[in-house]
This record gives structure tokens, sequence and C-alpha cells, in this order.
């Protein structure tokens, strides 16, 4: 396999190729790349990994969304895609809506944090959420989430965050303990004490700034045992002077 | 043959207003991703220009009945700040402003793949800090690689160089004096690789020969200046390929 | 300043927006701050050449430039005797995803003016030293400050890149255009020999906003949008209070003192940073 940084607009590739990324443009100049990114080409294949690139909802996906609007019968969500995404009243309220008996912001009032699946991608401009958990595999949170620190990134990111195999994550999880989960919108929620999260904050955005290293498991491995060390330190410290 | 090399010597003496060789451009540095909201965001220096750009988007356009249905549109403003030039400059934007906003408007949008997000817009902000000359070339360029580095798809690459007629002599990248003082102005802006030039204005007096010299002038100062664009974007990814010790100092 | 107006924030600011409440039961900040601390300081004199004097300011990821320059008017008839001071601020387009291109909003006029009450109120430049023929010429100097990066705090910011901007700023010379007056329409501004710009005061700005019955010093662009009360409190070098804004929500009687007492406090310590920058051209607080 070969890695190559993607450029717009210079091409990458001038032989045959079969399945082809469809962020890369195929013309007189050869397979040439749309975005800043790196691309990968390994026999027949290319693929690319952007660099940036907005959150494209998929049927399925877990998100975290914070609500935004009302509209006559459910929420407006802002799920951090190109537009906001719609959650149906009936489906929070497990009947059917009656605005003359039913308010909605009983339910879910405007800046309230909700776990969803997204239920249906009609076009870019139509997308539906929902609370229940359609996948059946009650391992994620859905509906308002209240007691968790948020961290936001690209959702381009998410993949180096989790790790091949789940490396990343299970790391993160082994270190910090709480409770730590990923939407695929780029949310990042966690459960535990301050001190975790704020070093939690900074490991993301080693990562997110580092992208593209290899050897970042095993970095952020060394680093992270560091910082728990010196948070330790502190909070010896202040425990003596107390 | 002799005689024409006769003729480049000459050339090569002659001497501009800052002391540069006739195809020679001023220092340039462009640097991507330098502001932190923006989606994407980039500046240039060329000589005394500091120009700024940002990108907001693809994003849900307002108002909803302006919106395109089969692709999305691009915003462009080229905005001069009031201490950019030596007399101060009206917060207001002017007849020229908004004419440079639409060509460099449609320069840009022949790059982007707008049909990829229907129903959106994308924003192009444009702030020229300090000017000093060719200002809506280098806005072009610096705005490329703001649309780059928000993840906007594109075709190619824009950017943008200038060459002009001082004093008799067809020079490239036109200065604040040179401007002023000279006889004529041509400004283009190209997609390298595509081979298609997307903006295309003139100011001033020349011949057909004179014109076709400063338009391959431009040309190859507009390759020089890509390579930065380039090597701006280069550098953002190969800091994110690299682990330095720094980083575990730093986050102590 | 720009608050719960949800379509103008994005995703990112909303979930900030929950980490801030959070941690506002926590005695938290998002940054790890204390509620006392400002964020790193970075102050540029000089950063563009063409205005009179210029500065850069990054307060954390709040990136301002101040321009200053100075043109020939006409005194007000009721201050014969004064030169002119005129403030503009624009948050630029660029700024936040909230920000829009146009003319200035009811905020951006706010800001200008409360930026423009610290240098003016303070007596920072001695307008008086600006006049050429009394009742006829006198300098008029215009402050003009963009807002490239907003990350909250532009107030601040602002008026320390106005500071340093005069500090280490030159105006043309009042007394030579008085010598040549006759000439005036022939000679250009930029030609007259210049003096320093003569400043007589340090003011600082300090601004808090109040969350969950706490101040916090210097908000970022998340704190300001869920806070409760937010206010600006500018200090003069002898200590005295030259301006105050309460650009939103209510403060109790005895919070209008405690606020005073933090903006006392932390407006000394402020002062030496910028004092330091600017004697060195450029340099950077720890921390």
């Amino acid at each position: 396999m070969k890695r190559v940084i993607a450029l717009p607009g210079v091409s990458i590739h001038k032989g045959p190729a079969q399945k082809v990324d469809e962020k890369i443009i195929r013309d007189a100049r050869g397979y040439v790349p749309s975005l800043v990114g790196v691309a990968q080409i390994s026999g027949k294949s290319i693929d690319l990994i952007p660099y940036k690139d907005i959150y494209r909802p998929v049927k399925g996906d877990y998100v975290v969304g914070v609500v935004v609007g009302y509209a006559p019968n459910g929420w407006f969500i802002d799920i951090g895609s190109f537009v906001k995404a719609f959650l149906p009243a009936a489906d929070v309220l497990n009947k059917r809506f009656d605005p003359r008996k039913d308010e909605l912001s009983r339910y879910y009032k405007i800046g309230d944090v909700v776990g969803l699946y997204v239920s249906e991608v009609r076009r870019l401009g139509n997308i539906l959420v929902t609370v229940k958990d359609v996948k059946k595999t009650k391992d994620k949170r859905l509906g308002k989430l209240t007691d968790y620190y948020i961290i936001k990134v690209w959702s381009t990111k998410l993949p180096r965050i989790i790790g091949k195999k789940g490396s990343m994550i299970k790391l993160l999880k082994e270190k910090l303990g709480g409770d730590l989960l990923i939407a695929q919108n780029g949310v990042i929620l966690y459960k535990g004490p301050y001190e975790k999260f704020m070093v939690l904050n900074k490991i993301i955005a080693l990562i997110t700034a580092k992208t593209f290293a290899t050897g970042l498991t095993e970095y952020v491995n060394d680093l992270i045992n560091k910082m728990l060390e010196v948070n330790l330190d502190k909070k010896d410290e202040k425990e003596g002077d107390d | 043959m002799p005689k024409k090399e006769k003729k480049n010597e000459k050339v090569d003496e002659f001497i501009r207003p800052d002391g540069r060789k006739y195809d020679e451009l001023r220092p340039y540095k462009i640097r991507a991703h330098i502001l932190k909201n923006a989606d994407g965001s980039a500046e240039i220096r060329l000589g005394g220009n500091w120009i700024i750009a940002a990108v907001y988007g693809p994003k849900e356009h307002f108002p909803k009945f302006e919106i395109s249905q089969d692709r999305a549109i691009l915003n462009c403003r080229y905005h001069m700040n009031p201490y950019s030039t030596s007399e101060r400059k009206s917060p207001k934007p002017s007849r020229r402003e908004i004419e440079l906003s639409k060509v460099i408007r449609n320069a840009l949008t022949q790059s982007v793949i707008l049909d990829d997000f229907p129903e959106m817009s994308i924003d192009v902000f444009i702030e020229v800090a300090q000017a000093e000359g060719s200002t809506r070339v280098a806005s072009i360029t610096a705005a490329s690689v703001a649309l780059a580095d928000a993840g906007i798809p594109m075709r190619d690459m824009v950017v943008g160089c200038s060459a002009g007629k001082y004093n008799g002599h067809i020079i490239l990248d036109v200065g604040e004096i040179e401007d002023k003082e000279g006889e004529a102005d041509l400004p283009i802006a190209i997609m390298p690789n595509l081979r298609k030039v997307v903006l295309l204005q003139m100011d001033g007096k020349m011949t057909h020969e004179e014109f076709k010299k400063a338009f391959d002038l431009a040309l190859k100062g507009a390759m020089q200046l890509y390579e930065e664009q380039l090597n701006a974007l280069k550098n953002i990814l190969e800091s994110m390929s690299t682990l330095g010790e720094g980083e575990i100092n730093e986050k102590k | 300043m720009r608050r719960n107006n949800l379509k103008k924030n994005t995703l990112h600011e909303l979930l900030m927006a929950n980490n801030v409440l959070k941690m506002a039961k926590e005695n938290k900040r998002i940054d790890g701050r204390d509620f006392l601390d400002y964020r790193p300081i970075k102050i540029e004199p000089n950063v563009i050449e063409k205005p009179d004097a210029s500065a850069r300011v990054m307060l954390g990821d709040t990136f301002i430039i101040v321009g200053i320059n100075f043109e020939i008017g006409t005194p007000f008839s009721d201050s014969p005797d004064k030169g002119i001071l005129i403030t503009e601020g624009e948050v630029l387009p660029t700024a936040s995803f909230g920000a829009e291109a146009g003319p200035p909003s009811e905020e951006e006029i706010e800001i200008s003016r409360v930026v423009d009450r610290s240098i003016r109120e303070s007596g920072v430049v001695d307008l008086s030293e600006l006049v050429i023929v009394p009742g006829e010429k006198v300098l008029k100097m215009f402050v003009d400050f963009n807002i490239f990066n907003d990350d909250g705090n532009i107030v601040d910011a602002a008026v320390l890149g106005t500071v340093a901007a005069l500090l280490t700023g030159k105006m043309p010379d009042p007394k030579y255009i008085a010598e040549h007056i006759d000439e005036i329409d022939k000679i250009s501004l930029k030609e007259v020999p210049r003096v320093p710009i003569p400043v007589k005061d340090i003011p600082i700005s300090t601004t808090l906003a109040l969350i969950g019955d706490k101040f916090y010093v210097d908000p970022n662009y998340v704190e300001e949008s869920v806070a409760e009360a937010l206010i600006t409190i500018t200090h003069t070098k002898n200590d005295e209070i030259c301006a105050v804004q309460l650009y939103e929500g209510a403060l109790g009687y005895e919070q209008v003192f405690e606020a005073l007492n933090i903006s006392l406090n932390k407006s000394r310590e402020i002062r030496d940073i910028l004092l330091s920058m600017v004697k060195n051209e450029s340099t950077e607080t720890n921390e």
C-alpha cells in the first residue's frame, strides 16, 4: 500500500483503478483528489482520508445533538450536519402527539442535549432522528443526556480516536475509567471526575492535531500515564495543604 | 539571436521602485488554518500585503427563498480594513470592493464542486489588513487555500497573480507605486492543472504584444505562488503526521 | 452579548455551553482556568505600517487588530480647543459562525462605544494637544478595531490594543501644521514630521461574566453566551473608575461592588503585563 498526500487538483494516480473513493475525480489528468488529506493506493483501489469533511448522516448512525427549536409536531435538533434534523414528537411520547394536550417543552427544552439514532435521510435537507433504540443494542444513551462532559471534534477524526480495532478507545477507557461514549457526528461523551475529563480533553486535542501520525496509540499511552501522574501529584499536594 | 539577448540584458538591468527585477515576485508566505472559529482559513503575505481569508460552510442557506435546489451558493466578500491603506478607508463597502467581491466569487466558483451541496451555501470572507497593490489576486490565492482548509471539494486550486506595465517595461506582481504610476495592470487568476483562466481584468493601455508578454509573466508568477499554496497545505498535513517531544512537555 | 440565538451557534458551541453550565455547579471552568484568571495575552504593537499606530492583540483565541489614523478636521463648536476622537469597531464575518457582514449591529455599536468611553473618559489622550488652530483646525483621531476571531471578551482586547497602539505610535506634529497653515492644502499629512502621541493614562478594562452567582473573569465566547450578566469596568492608572457597562442581565447591589473590587485588582495586574509587552515591543505572557 502506498500513502500519498492528497491535494485538490493534483493527480495522484495515472494507471487503471477499480474501487475509487467518491472524493476522487477521474479526468484527463488521471485520478485527482478533490479534498486535502491522505490517499491510500493499494492494488486497484484508491481511498481518501480527508483532513476535514462535514458530517454526512447515514441511517442508523448514533448521534448526539442539541434541541434548537420547536415545530408544530416535534423538535428541530442540531446534529452538526448541513441542516437541522427533525425529531417527531410521537417518537418521544410513544403515542400520537396531540397539540391540544401535549406540551413539547415538558419533554425536551431548547438547549437540551439529546442522544439519538438517525432514522432516515431522504436527501441532504431532510434528516429524521429518533430516541427509540432502533438497533436494540442497549449500549447507547438515548434521550436527554444530563451528567456528561462533552467534547466535539470533526467526524473525520473519529477513526483515529477509536483506533485500529478499537485500540485507542480501549486504552482511553482503561486509563480514565468512567463512562466514555462516541457518537458518529463527532461527539464524545464522558461521565467521570473533572480532572480525568481534562486529561481526556487534552488527549483528544492531541489525536485530532496528529491525525496522520503513526504510532499514535503508544504515544498516547505514554502521555496519558505522565498526565495522570502529574494530576495525582497535584491532588496529593492539595490534600496535604488542607 | 544576439539581438534578442541584448534586449533581455537591457530588461534585466531595469530596476523597479522596490529594487526588484522585472520578473520577480515580492517576498511571499502563505499559511493555512490560522483562525480558530472558521471552518477553514488562510493568510497571505505578499510584500506589504497582509490578507486573511475565512470560510464557513457548507451550511443551511438563508433566506430560504433564495436557495438553489441543485447546487450550493458561494458567497464572497472582499473587504478592506480601515487601517489597510495610507488614508483611512471607511469601513462601509465601496463600489470597488463590491466589484472585486463579484469577480473573486466567480473565480472561486469555477473550482468548487457545488453540486455536492444542493440548497446549501458556502461563505468566503476576505479581509485586507494591509494593502500594497495586487490585493485582488492575493485574496483569491488565500481564499482558495482557506476553501481547501475547510474541506470543501474542489476540482483544482485557484491562484492569482498580476503583471503590468511600468515605465515602458512589462513587470510581474505589480506593487503599490507601480499600480499608481504605471501604464497598465493585468490581474489574472488561474486553475493551474486545468489550465483555465478564471479572473481576467485589465486597467490601462497595452499593445497585443505587450499583453501576451504580461499574460505569460503573470502565469509564471502564479505557478510560483501555486507551489506556495501547496506548501501551506502540505505543512498542515505534515504537522499532523509528526509526533514531537514538544507536545509532552507542553501538555504538562 | 449574543445570547439565546441558537441559529447563530454551532453544535460545538451549544455543547460547550452545556459543559460550562455543568462545571459551574462543580466550581470549575471549561479550560481549567481559575475564575479570576485571564487567558494568555500577547500584544504586538506596530503590526501594520500604513496607519499612524497599530497593534495586534491575542487574548487566548480572540484575535484583534487596532489601527489608529490622524486626519485634519474642524473641531466641534462646543469644544473648539479639543481634538476629535472617533472609535469604530467591527466584528468581522470571519470572527465566528454567528458574525455577519453588513452595517454594524446594535452589539458592535455598543462595544465600540464602551471602548470609546474607556479611552475618552480616562483622558488617555489629551485632546487639547491635538489642536492646530483653536476653533478652526484640529487633529481627528480615528481608532478602528476589527475582530478577526472572536473567542469572547472583545472589549478588553480592544482597549489593550488601543492603548498599546497609542503608546507606540506617532502622530503628525500639530505645531508643524500650525506653522505651515497657509500651505495646508498642499502638504500631505504623511509628510508632516511625527511626534509621540500625548498619552496621559493607561486605562485597563476588565470584563466579568456572572454564571450561577460567580464572577468569571475574561469570559470566553461560550461563557459569554450562557452568562446571566455581563459587565465591563475600566480603571485608570490611579484606580479611578472611568467606564462601566452592564451589557445584559441583572446584578445584586452587593455584586456590583464585588465586581468593582475584582476589576480593580485585575486591572493593576493587566496594566503591568501591557507595559512590559509594549516596552519589549512584543513578548508573550506565561499562563
